[in-house]
Order: structure tokens, then C-alpha cells, then sequence
């Protein structure tokens, strides 16, 4: 992630840049030129629709051209076949380029990785089947020609020209938009993490489903801008190759930067026109630039010039650190840090609007079984948590501990039993959904977004449970009150100072401690502590064990711990699992005082 | 002939036009269902290795007039291709899936252009050997050409040589480890790598074996490339991610779909390859055989 | 990591580097101060993919002609300039205004593929240049499109093919019920439609109607769909889908019980080459074939053989003749007075004139049949009907069955008539019955 500076001195660089495009090319280029150039913009157009699929969304895509195609299509059978208007040819090509994608989105979004390549390929190759088929409506093979521009001015090159850069420049405006708005956020956290995004109340697949049709609808703008250059449809847009060459363009720029592809698909279509003139069998080069960008320039000519704009490479978490101590800044470097009594400003505000009686317990754990084939990860397990309740569960290593989270947080489903939070049964709740009934979790493997910065991870678990995840047009800095949150919660944790490092570049202690931070950022009720002190050395367990301290009363804490004495400081009620089941349940004394547990887990030197 | 006879034998026609048709499909399916299940690689050169053997085959065949030896030649060659392909370019992208699939496309690319280079464009058909030709009398219903009924036959000794390689030798079964947990392998004293490249060497060997039984069946033609690997994608997504067994059940259904679908209703002859692939990945998202 | 970065920025190089290189090459071209001035041809081609073969035969029978003329056109020094389409039809619209806007070429000889020609029809209306068609222009759409600025001469409509085929077809060899395969687009539809029409006109039925998609793979299911009682099967089917269906024809023992009749593609060397023995009796209907006992002919042939050592096919003649024809039109100009210098000029400037002097012009010696253009610059010309044969050596040869001397597009009947059919098309003419 670039920095503020470097964000600011690209963005001049490239609005310079469009200006002299603007202003300089027509006049100046051969007439051949302008056309290889209106070209570039489309499948501009078309490798940014598919970096925001891929690059932020995580969603590699190889059916972009579907609907490229059918917005094409469409425009052209409406213009060249119907005689209709523009507006209305326009308009149906968006349409229907949208509507395949709505279509294909119900079939491609709920499958990852492979399978998903190969529907959405799938998709595009059914839709070439129809085009060559479809003669009465396609022409096939052969073509459909004489699609008219909508004003007799605009047959001329040079002037559509400027309506084609118009359409270009309000279509990256509008991704660029989309991609810094909280809805892009949101997408970048799924590609990071999944499984956190759903326990922070972030409906995963509706996400990426409206992403996938939002980029389709880009990519029928193409098609329709495509048609209106060429005058010109074959089912060629529909290829295979179409859909390949895309993904070129966007690696070969540089994913996830959204500018790189606009210049893939520059150099790709340049290189196409003017190196097929020289030489024979260009396909093979174009075959060895694939080959060549992967092995080599992995990160694409976007990858290559911001090595040139970075003056220093963001500092690892260590003592020296190379942002200045911010004023107010209570911390030490490389130590954990903030004052406890911040904390507990900041959740005594989410919990202060628990107004409910404390006769409904905050969380009913009944007869909860989960088996995986013949494992009985968790059986037959009740537990009780009273509002306010800090409970620890302890057992040895496999005794189903995160299982038992899992299954709380929805990330498994039982195989039977029943969950309630605060009266209200989740069982078959998903995981999103039971974040917004006041749920949070951590993880015991640190679960964060790790290309993503501090700052970031902070806003998405503050979206988590607020409407305004779902903001596309506005950047996420223009939601005040989701930054003045995101600053209280930093300041608070001390990272302040370190809001815009990439958190993979963070030490390890405070990794953990932003993985509670984030938890709490959505305003649980009910919190779910999986293993917070795990890898944490003594003062750094001691500090958050602190932390965990600080926390207002009134919070619901579930914690798992392995070590004794962070269990025992932190809990006032203690359960024990063993192989699934529950051992035993009491009080610390009551716990430190079974024979059973000691034996089981403590063993008998422990006195 | 009474009418019900000419129905039946129509029947016989489909059943067969789509086990045989079924049976290539597997035989193409199952070296890149082979590579994607232990190394998880998606090749999408094999199509290209696909086209490079048919031609060779052809050529062979041309020359010598050797069915045996034009097929094992053509699986030589790709297996040469495929191997070489793996120790410069895919050894360097171990797990990684995109950067997989764009490196075999511009292998794709430059191994399909080797076939105009040296082929020209020109279509081939493979013609069979003698002792291959003609028809044979399938139950005395109706004579089925002999060809065809060869490559089931083909398609169920690659299937079976296939079980028996990876369940029943020990070679199998350090595949299989790998497949399961590939640093367990390792520190058992696996030689990973080795295995890796023999098994990517295999399974381009099975798509030259494909493309030497398929040159009289589909032969040789510029588009191949692509219209091979389709195939593969269908089948392996249908059957289920790096499962044989899936390949071949999927191979039998998509066949007998698709024959049966161009005859009885012809106008919808495109769809009937991918159509039932998405009704029954909305049933069954992973495929046939495939784990979730 | 200099690597990784290099070859991202060797890439942007590349790309900026031909990127001027064009830009100013296209003014850069020294002007050699000789008495004449060359002529430009754009000739865009799909040098890349699936008929890419044929694509460079064409390229050499056109170099073959201005060997055989000095390297000059009507007098005048030649330079053909040649763009790869890669059959994409969006790089032929592209190409072919590079030629035109950058290179400055006089006219074009163009157009390989039907959806070729189709394409760039347009450009040529807009930018007032000629196209002598090349075979990419035997779409039925040429007729309706009827642009001022293309010449067809080269080159005839699909249905002009098959019309006398359909005919001799119930007439001569009194055939009275036939299946067709057709390939699914436009070339199937109308050559299909042309022998469906006038069979039917001179008596027969056509009882069943296959349309199958360009490449498909198996054609066992619509092989096994074939009616076995009916008289004949006519097909048209192209690429690698013709070796395909002649393979499962034979292969599920219809070939020698039911003939089988074809448009040229059956026919052609390329195809027949690699058929079984089996093949002999096929007929296929052809403007072309190289054992035409036809002096141009064998000189064409003997030309192309020292060449390449290959026969030629129809694919190469037609730009054999596109010379031929930019040749003597030139010279009519020259007759008319226009001084040389100012022919290429002219021949730009004055497209429309360029197309209709065209079908003045003497064409009666082309390798294949003597052509004469008519009014709607489409060619009439002889067709021939082909035969193959088993040579003693065991291979397929061919031997010309029939002449149809001067056939036009519209065959025996008349334009009015021809002019009231909706195209021919998947619906049209319907089966009978």
C-alpha cells in the first residue's frame, strides 16, 4: 500500500497524464493511431472491470468477456438489426451485459478458486456457442457489421474520440470510486480473510455477488463502447482468447492497482497491432510475454515504476522505528502498550445501551454436538454464560476448544444441539448475521487482513455491523464517524503511529492486540477470546492480560487459554473440556480443587 | 424392418455414439485430471500438448503406416514437451494457480504455433489401421465402426492401469502421500520434486496418448488446442477436482448428453456439452466425486 | 530484484519503441525520383490461424503474376503491402485502415474469409477506396449490399455454385429425394439453399436438413441421423469438419450406398488427399480443378508447382486473378488517356470508376473458366463438376465429369424471380414433407 505522499503524486501524474491524451493525441496521431488508441481504451475499460474483480475482490475471473460480449451484442443487433435509438441501445446493452452477470453471479460466487475459473469460462464459451449459432440474431460466424455511431459528427474518428475518453474517464473515475469507498474495503477484507469478514458481520457472498455484478456492468460498458469503435461484432469478443487476454492485461499491468491494467491493455493492443505488421507468427511472442510476465514481473509495469517512486521500504516493527512518536503517544517502541483506562472508555460505549435485564443469559450453550465422520470434535456440551460473565475454557489440545468457537462464531454448523444469544436462538443464524446480534470473535491463529493496514483492519471491523458497508461512491475517509472511531481505537492501542503500515509488517505482540481491537471495534456483546496471550512472551501476556482487564464489565467474555495463570487471573468461572465433552465447570477454586481435572489435565505434580 | 427395430437401433446408435465419444473424452480428461489432483496444477497447454502429438501421430502414421507406433511416438514427444515444460517454467510456481494458468497459455500459444509452423494449418484425419477399420455387430443390433469401439476399450485399460498405478504399487501410494501432506512426504525422505516432475512428465504423456488415438477420431486441426481443453475442464469439473473415478463417470455422462442431445435435438448442439455441466454443478457445487 | 522489473519495462520499451517506429514510418518512406510512381496494394489476410496455409498460397500466386509481369501492374512498378488479420475480424477493420490512412495504398485486393469481407465494407464506403474481393466475398450479403466500391469479379455468390448442381442433380442423374449437411453459417446456408432450390425447382425433394455447427468434433450423432433411404446426400462443410464427417459417412457405411455430392470444399486436393479409397464417386461442384484440360490451366498449375512443389488450390487463384484484374483495368485507364504518372492517383480518387471499368475488361483467359462480369460486379463463369476417382496407384484423383459454361448468379432463372426469395437461410427453402 502506497503512502499518502506517493498516492498523491501518482494521482498528478496520472490526471497530467489524461490531459495530454485529451488534448494532444488527436491532432497529432495518424489516423491508424487513433484507432489503435480508442481500442486501448476500451479494453481499458475491460481489464480495470476485471482488476476489481480480481485484484481487490480476489475473484479470478476468466468470464469477463461474457458480458463484454453481451453488451456488444446487444448494442449492435439493437442498432445494426432494430433501427433503435442510442439511448435506448445503450441502455439495453448495460442491461443485459448486467443481467448476465446477475445470472452467472448466482451460479460462479459461492465457488472459489479453480471451479470458479472454470464457470465463469464456462459461461463466456456458452454465450460464443450462441453467437455463432444464433445466426437470425447474431449473423454467427460471420458478423454482424453496420452498427451506425449515434450522430453523423461522430462517424468521424477524431470526434468520437472524445466522447469514447469522456466515457473512459467517468468509467475509472467510478472504479476508483468504487474501489476506496467502504464496499471496496470490504471486498479487499474478503480477498484477505473470509472467515473474518463473516464473524465481523460482513455477508461475504452478497458482497462479492454485487462486486461480480457491478464489474460485469463495466465490462458490458466496454461492449457497448467496443461495438460503437469497430461498428463491428463477431463472436470473437466472446473467445476464449478475449477472456485470456483480459487477465494479460491486468497481470501485465499490475493487479490490484487498477492504473497498471488500463496500461496493460495499452500495451497489449499496441503490441497486437503494430508487431503482427513485422513479424510472422507473432503468437509466440505473444505467448512468451505471457510466460515472461509471470516468471519476471509478476507485479506488472505499475510493480516496476512504484519501485522507483518508493524512497524507503516501510520500516519493520522493531525499535527503531521511522514515524516519530505522535504527541499524546504514550507508547515505547516494540512495547505493548496503552493506558488501560482508555479501553474502557471505549467499550463502555458499546455496552453502555444494555439496558436488557440480567435474567436472560447472554449466551445458551445446549447439547451442542459436532462430529467430522467418526470424530466427535464436541459432544454434548451445555454451558451457561450470564451477562457480564467471564468464563474460561480450558482443556488439552484437542479437546475442541476452537471447535467449540467455531461453532459459536457460525463458522461450523452442529450436528446437533442449539446456540442462544440473549434468548435468541442461532443455530441456523450464519456467521454475519450473529455479529450483528452483538457477537465478536479472535482468533487463535492470527486472523487479520495482511496486506491491508492498520487503519484498514480497524474500519472493517467497524463496518462490520454498520449499513455503510455497502457505500460505494463515497472513499472510506469521508465516513466521519467511522474515522473518528477508527482514531479513538488507535490511539487507544497506541498503533496510531503506525495506522498505515501493512499489519504483516507488525511485530507479533501487536498483531494480537489488534486482533482484540478489532473484535471490539463492531461493539460486541458477547466476546470470544481464542488463545490471547498464545506466542506472547511474560510482560507482553502481562500487558494484555491488562487489556483484557480494562474491559468494561458488562461485556460477555468467553475466554480460551493454555496458560493457567492468565486463566485464572482473568476468570471468575472456569470449564474444562476433555475429548469434546464437558469435564468439569465451577469456580476457580472449585476447578483447582477437582482431582478429575488435575488428572486429566493438569497432572498430579501441579499442587 | 419394422419401425420399432429402426428405433432401436437409432437408440443403439446414440448409446453408443456416446460411450465411444465418452470414452475419448476420458482418455483426454484424465492426464490433466491427474496433474491438477496431486500438483494442482492447471495446465492450459495441455490441449496444445494434445495437438503437437496428433500431428506428430499423423505424420508417423503417414510415413510408416505403424498405428503402434505413430500413437506411442506421439506420447514420447509430449511427454518430452510436458517435462521440459515443468523443470524451466512451472517448478518456479508451486501452488500457485493464476500464475499456472498464464504460463501454459503463452505455452499454449507458442506449441500450437509450432503445428502451423510445421504442419501448415491444414486439418489432419488420422486414417486407422487396417485391422482397426470397418464396423463391427454390437448384439447383433447394429455395426458400430470398429474404431470407435476400440477407444472404450482404450479408455477403460488407461482407467484401469491408472487405478491399479496409483491404489496398488508404491509408487501410488508416495503419489497419494503427496497429495495428502506434501511436507510429511518430505521428511519421510521423499524426493518430491522427482515425483512431481514424473507425474507432470505422466500425465503429458496421457494427453499425447490422446492425441495419437484421437488423430483418427477429432484429428489434427489449429483450434484443437482449445477445444481439447474444454473438454478436459468440463470433465474435471464435472467429475470432481483430481478424482479418476469422477473423470470417468463424467466422461460417460457428458457423452452420452451430448450425442444423445445432437440427435434428438440438433439445433441445440452447443449446449449440450455445457449445459448439463451447470445443472449439475448448481446441484452439486464440487463436481460428481469432488470433496467440498 | 532487477529481474522481475526488466522485463515489465523491456515490454513498455517494446511497445513504445514500434509505437514510433510506425508513427513516423509511415511519412519516413524515401520517394525514389523515378519516372513512375508505384502502386500500393493492401492485401489484409488471416496469416494467423486456421486457414493460414491457404492465406500464404494466396500471398504467392499474387507475387507469382507480378513475377511473371516484370514486377509491374498495367505497365506501372507494384508494391503489394500485406497485414495479418489473425482471423479476428476486429484486427481486418483495423488493419485495413492502417493501409489505407498510413500506408496510402491506391486500392485494395483483400478479403479472404466471408466475415472478412463484411467487415470491412464499411471502411472501404467510408475511406472511397476500391476492394477487388478476394474468395472472402461469396456471401449472398455482397448481392444485397451491391457496394459501388467492391468488385466480386475474382469471385461468384455461394448459391451461383450449387444452382446448376441442383438442377443436374434431379435432371440428369434423376435423383429424387435428398438429405443435406450444412454447415451452420453463411456459406453452408447459401450454398445449401442454391442446390435445395433448383433441386427442387427441376422436380426434386429434399426430405432432410442437417445444420451442423463449425467445428464440431463428433459427427457420429448426425452421421447415424441420415435418412438410408434417400437418393443422395449433398453437404457443404468446411475445415477440418469435412475429413471428419467424410470419415464417419464411410465409417458408418453409408459412403458407395448413398452418393455423396459437395460444394468445392469436398473436392478440393487439400481435402481429398487424405481420403480413403473408399471416397471415389464422391461429386462436388467446383469453379476450380487443377486437371481441368484448359491450356491456362496447366500453365497455372506447371507455374505454381515450380514454385512451391504443391499444387494450387481455388484459394490462390483468386488473387492470382485480383492481379490479373488490377492489371488490365489499369491498362483500360492507359487507353483511355490517363497519362501513367497519374494512375495511382486516379485509381484512388476515382474508386467507383476503378470498379465499373472492371467489368470491361477481357478476363477469358483466368486459369479456370473465361470470366465476364456482370452488372452487379459479380463474376459469370464456368463450373465444373467434379468427380473422384481411384488411380491405379491406389490414391484419389479427380476427373471433370461435366462443364456448366457461363453460369451467372441468377443460373436459369430469372433476377425477378430470385429476387422475391427471402435469403437463403436455416429456414429457407424448408424441408418438403
Amino acid at each position: 500500500m502506497r503512502s499518502v505522499v506517493e498516492q498523491r503524486r501518482v494521482r498528478v501524474a496520472v490526471i497530467l497524464a489524461l490531459i495530454v491524451a485529451a488534448v494532444v493525441v488527436p491532432p497529432h496521431f495518424p489516423p491508424f493511431l487513433l484507432t489503435v488508441v480508442m481500442l486501448s481504451l476500451v479494453y481499458a475499460i475491460l481489464a480495470m472491470s476485471l482488476d476489481v474483480l480480481m485484484g481487490y475482490g480476489g475473484m479470478e475471473s476468466l468470464g469477463q468477456a461474457a458480458f463484454f460480449g453481451l453488451g456488444a451484442y446487444a448494442l449492435g443487433i439493437l442498432v445494426a438489426r432494430y433501427h433503435q435509438a442510442w439511448p435506448i441501445a445503450v441502455l439495453v446493452g448495460l442491461g443485459l451485459g448486467t443481467a448476465g452477470a446477475a445470472i452467472a453471479g448466482l451460479l460462479a460466487v459461492r465457488l472459489r478458486g479453480l471451479f470458479f475459473l472454470v464457470i465463469t469460462l464456462a459461461f463466456a464459451q456458452v454465450l460464443w456457442g450462441i453467437a455463432n449459432r444464433w445466426g437470425q440474431m447474431t449473423n454467427g460466424y460471420v458478423g454482424l457489421r453496420g452498427i451506425r455511431r449515434p450522430y453523423a459528427g461522430l462517424e468521424s474518428d477524431d470526434n468520437f474520440y472524445y466522447v469514447l475518453l469522456g466515457v473512459f474517464i467517468v468509467a475509472a473515475f467510478a472504479m476508483r470510486r468504487l474501489v476506496t469507498s467502504p464496499f471496496g474495503l470490504g471486498l479487499r477484507g474478503i480477498r484477505e480473510s473470509e472467515s473474518r469478514m463473516k464473524t465481523t458481520g460482513y455477508n461475504v457472498w452478497l458482497h462479492k455477488y454485487i462486486a461480480f455484478v457491478i464489474c460485469g456492468a463495466f465490462a458490458a460498458l466496454a461492449g457497448v463502447a467496443y461495438a460503437f469503435v469497430t461498428e463491428f461484432v463477431t463472436p470473437e469478443v466472446l473467445s476464449i482468447t478475449t477472456s485470456f487476454d483480459a487477465m494479460l492485461m491486468v497481470i501485465l499491468g499490475g493487479v490490484g492497482t487498477l492504473v497498471g491494467p488500463a496500461l496493460g491493455a495499452a500495451a497489449i493492443v499496441g503490441l497486437r497491432n503494430y508487431l503482427s505488421s513485422y513479424i510472422d507468427h507473432w503468437i509466440m511472442i505473444l505467448g512468451a510475454i505471457y510466460i515472461l510476465t509471470v516468471l519476471f514481473a509478476p507485479k506488472g509495469i505499475v510493480g516496476f515504476a512504484s519501485r522507483w517512486w518508493r524512497r524507503k521500504e516501510v520500516p519493520e516493527e522493531e525499535e527503531h522505528a521511522a514515524v516519530p512518536a505522535e504527541k499524546g503517544d504514550l507508547r515505547e517502541p516494540g512495547r505493548l502498550e496503552p493506558a488501560a483506562a482508555d479501553l474502557r472508555a471505549i467499550t463502555a460505549e458499546s455496552t453502555a445501551t444494555q439496558g436488557n435485564s440480567h435474567k436472560v443469559a447472554a449466551l445458551q450453550i445446549t447439547n451442542l454436538r459436532k462430529a467430522f465422520g467418526t470424530i466427535h470434535a464436541v459432544e454434548d456440551v451445555s454451558i451457561t454464560a450470564e451477562v457480564g460473565a467471564r468464563l474460561a475454557i480450558l482443556g488439552p489440545n484437542g479437546a475442541g476448544k476452537t471447535t467449540l468457537f467455531n461453532l459459536i462464531s457460525g463458522l461450523y454448523k452442529p450436528s446437533s444441539g442449539d446456540i442462544s444469544l440473549f434468548g435468541k436462538r442461532i443455530t441456523r443464524v450464519p456467521p454475519h448475521a450473529r455479529a450483528h446480534m452483538g457477537l465478536g470473535r479472535t482468533f487463535q491463529i492470527t486472523n487479520l487482513y495482511p496486506t491491508l493496514t492498520v487503519a484498514e483492519n480497524i474500519r472493517l471491523g467497524i463496518l462490520g455491523t454498520r449499513g455503510a458497508r455497502y457505500v460505494v461512491h463515497a472513499p472510506v475517509s469521508s465516513l466521519t464517524s467511522v474515522s473518528e472511531r477508527s482514531t479513538e481505537l488507535l490511539k487507544a492501542i497506541g498503533l496510531w503511529g503506525r495506522r498505515d503500515m501493512e499489519v504483516r509488517h507488525l511485530s507479533y505482540g501487536h498483531q494480537r492486540q489488534l486482533e482484540i481491537v478489532m473484535a471490539l471495534a463492531s461493539e460486541p456483546k458477547v466476546l470470544l477470546l481464542d488463545e490471547p496471550a498464545a506466542g506472547l512472551s511474560v510482560p507482553e501476556t502481562t500487558r494484555m492480560v491488562e487489556l483484557i482487564r480494562s474491559l468494561d464489565p458488562s461485556l460477555t467474555l468467553l475466554i480460551i487459554e493454555h496458560d493457567m495463570d492468565v486463566a485464572f487471573e482473568l476468570a471468575t468461572e472456569i470449564v474444562v473440556l476433555h475429548n469434546g465433552r464437558l469435564l468439569a465447570r465451577g469456580t476457580r477454586e472449585e476447578i483447582r480443587a477437582s482431582s478429575t481435572v488435575r488428572d486429566v489435565y493438569l497432572g498430579h505434580a501441579y499442587a | 424392418m419394422t419401425a420399432t427395430s429402426i428405433e432401436l437401433q437409432q437408440w443403439a446408435f446414440r448409446i453408443l455414439d456416446g460411450l465411444t465419444l465418452g470414452g475419448l473424452l476420458f482418455v483426454l480428461a484424465s492426464g490433466f485430471t491427474l496433474a491438477l489432483g496431486v500438483m494442482k496444477i492447471v495446465n492450459i497447454a495441455y490441449g496444445a500438448f494434445y495437438l503437437l502429438a496428433s500431428y506428430i501421430a499423423w505424420d508417423i502414421f503417414q510415413r510408416t503406416g505403424s498405428f503402434p507406433l505413430a500413437v506411442a511416438g506421439a506420447a514420447a514427444v509430449a511427454a518430452l514437451v510436458g517435462l521440459t515444460v515443468q523443470q524451466t517454467v512451472l517448478r518456479r510456481l508451486y501452488l500457485q494457480p493464476l500464475p499456472q494458468i498464464l504460463v501454459t497459455m503463452g505455452v499454449a500459444l507458442i506449441v500450437s504455433e509450432l503445428g502451423v509452423i510445421f504442419w501448415g494449418g491444414y486439418p489432419r484425419v488420422m486414417g486407422e489401421p487396417s485391422w482397426l477399420s470397418g464396423a463391427t455387430s454390437v448384439f447383433g443390433i447394429v455395426f458400430y465402426p470398429t474404431y470407435r469401439l476400440f477407444i472404450v476399450g482404450a479408455a477403460v485399460a488407461v482407467g484401469l492401469c491408472l487405478w491399479v498405478l496409483l491404489e496398488r504399487t508404491r509408487l501410488g501410494g508416495l503419489v497419494r502421500a503427496c497429495v495428502d501432506d506434501e511436507e510429511m512426504a518430505r521428511g519421510m525422505g521423499v524426493n518430491v520434486s522427482r515425483l512431481y516432475a514424473g507425474v507432470f512428465a505422466f500425465s503429458s504423456l496421457l494427453a499425447g496418448l490422446a492425441g495419437g488415438l484421437g488423430a483418427p477420431f477429432l484429428g489434427a486441426y489449429q483450434g484443437a488446442e482449445f477445444d481439447v481443453l474444454l473438454y478436459a475442464l468440463v470433465i474435471v469439473v464435472l467429475g470432481g477436482l483430481g478424482s479418476i473415478a469422477g473423470a470417468a463417470v463424467a466422461s460417460v455422462v457428458v457423452g452420452i448428453l451430448d450425442s444423445v442431445g445432437k440427435s434428438l435435438f440438433p439445433d441445440l448442439s452447443y449446449f449440450t456439452l455445457f449445459a448439463p455441466m451447470i445443472l449439475i454443478l448448481l446441484v452439486r457445487p464440487s463436481g460428481l466425486w469432488g470433496r467440498a | 530484484m532487477k529481474k522481475n522489473s526488466l522485463v515489465a519495462l523491456g515490454v513498455a520499451l517494446i511497445t513504445a519503441a514500434t509505437v514510433l517506429a510506425v508513427a513516423s514510418g509511415g511519412a519516413a518512406h524515401p520517394s525514389h525520383k523515378t519516372a513512375l510512381p508505384t502502386l500500393k496494394i493492401g492485401t489484409v489476410l488471416p496469416f494467423t490461424g486456421v486457414v493460414a496455409e491457404s492465406a500464404r498460397e494466396m500471398q504467392r500466386t499474387f507475387g507469382m503474376y507480378l513475377k511473371q509481369h516484370g514486377g509491374k501492374l498495367g505497365g506501372l512498378p507494384v508494391k503489394v503491402i500485406y497485414e495479418d488479420s489473425e482471423t479476428k475480424p476486429e484486427l481486418d477493420v483495423t488493419k485495413t485502415k492502417k493501409l489505407i490512412e498510413q500506408d496510402k495504398v491506391h486500392l485494395l485486393a483483400s478479403a479472404m474469409l466471408a466475415f472478412e469481407g463484411l467487415a470491412v465494407v464499411d471502411t472501404i464506403a467510408k475511406a472511397k477506396i476500391a476492394l477487388v474481393g478476394l474468395t472472402g466475398v461469396t456471401a449472398d450479403e455482397y448481392r444485397k449490399i451491391r457496394s459501388p466500391y467492391l468488385s466480386a469479379a475474382a469471385k461468384h455468390t455461394p448459391s451461383q455454385e450449387t444452382f446448376p448442381l441442383g438442377t443436374y442433380a434431379a435432371k440428369n442423374l434423376h435423383y429424387k429425394t435428398a438429405a443435406l449437411v450444412c454447415q451452420d453459417y453463411t456459406w453452408g446456408w447459401e450454398t445449401c439453399g442454391g442446390f435445395h432450390y433448383a433441386f427442387q425447382q427441376a422436380g426434386g425433394k429434399v426430405v432432410q436438413k442437417i445444420f451442423v455447427p463449425i467445428g464440431t468434433t463428433d459427427y457420429a450423432p448426425f452421421v447415424t441421423q441420415l435418412k438410408r433411404d434417400v437418393d443422395v446426400v449433398y453437404t457443404t462443410l468446411i475445415g477440418a469438419d469435412l475429413p471428419r464427417f467424410v470419415k464417419a459417412y464411410q465409417d458408418f457405411g453409408y459412403m458407395g450406398k448413398i452418393p455423396l455430392l459437395g460444394s468445392e470444399d469436398i473436392v478440393a486436393a487439400d481435402a481429398y488427399r487424405y481420403y480413403s479409397s473408399d471416397a471415389a464417386g464422391i461429386m462436388g461442384i467446383t469453379p476450380f480443378s487443377t486437371a481441368l484440360d484448359r491450356p491456362e490451366m496447366k500453365k497455372y498449375v506447371a507455374a505454381y508447382e515450380k514454385l512451391t512443389g504443391k499444387a494450387p488450390t481455388f484459394w490462390g487463384e483468386a488473387t492470382y486473378v485480383a492481379a490479373m484484374i488490377i492489371d488490365r483495368t489499369i491498362q483500360k485507364f492507359e487507353a483511355q488517356g490517363i497519362p501513367k504518372a497519374q494512375i495511382p492517383e486516379y485509381v484512388r480518387t476515382h474508386a467507383q470508376k476503378f470498379i465499373k471499368t472492371i467489368r470491361t475488361i477481357n478476363l477469358s483467359d483466368t486459369p479456370s473458366s473465361p470470366v465476364t462480369v456482370d452488372p452487379y460486379n459479380f463474376a459469370i463463369r464456368n463450373f465444373y463438376l467434379v468427380k473422384l476417382v481411384k488411380e491405379p496407384d491406389g490414391k484419389i484423383g479427380e476427373s471433370i465429369v461435366k462443364t456448366f459454361p457461363h453460369v451467372s448468379e441468377f443460373w436459369i432463372f430469372s433476377p425477378a424471380q430470385l429476387a422475391k426469395l427471402p435469403t437463403f437461410s436455416r429456414s429457407f427453402p424448408p424441408v418438403s414433407g
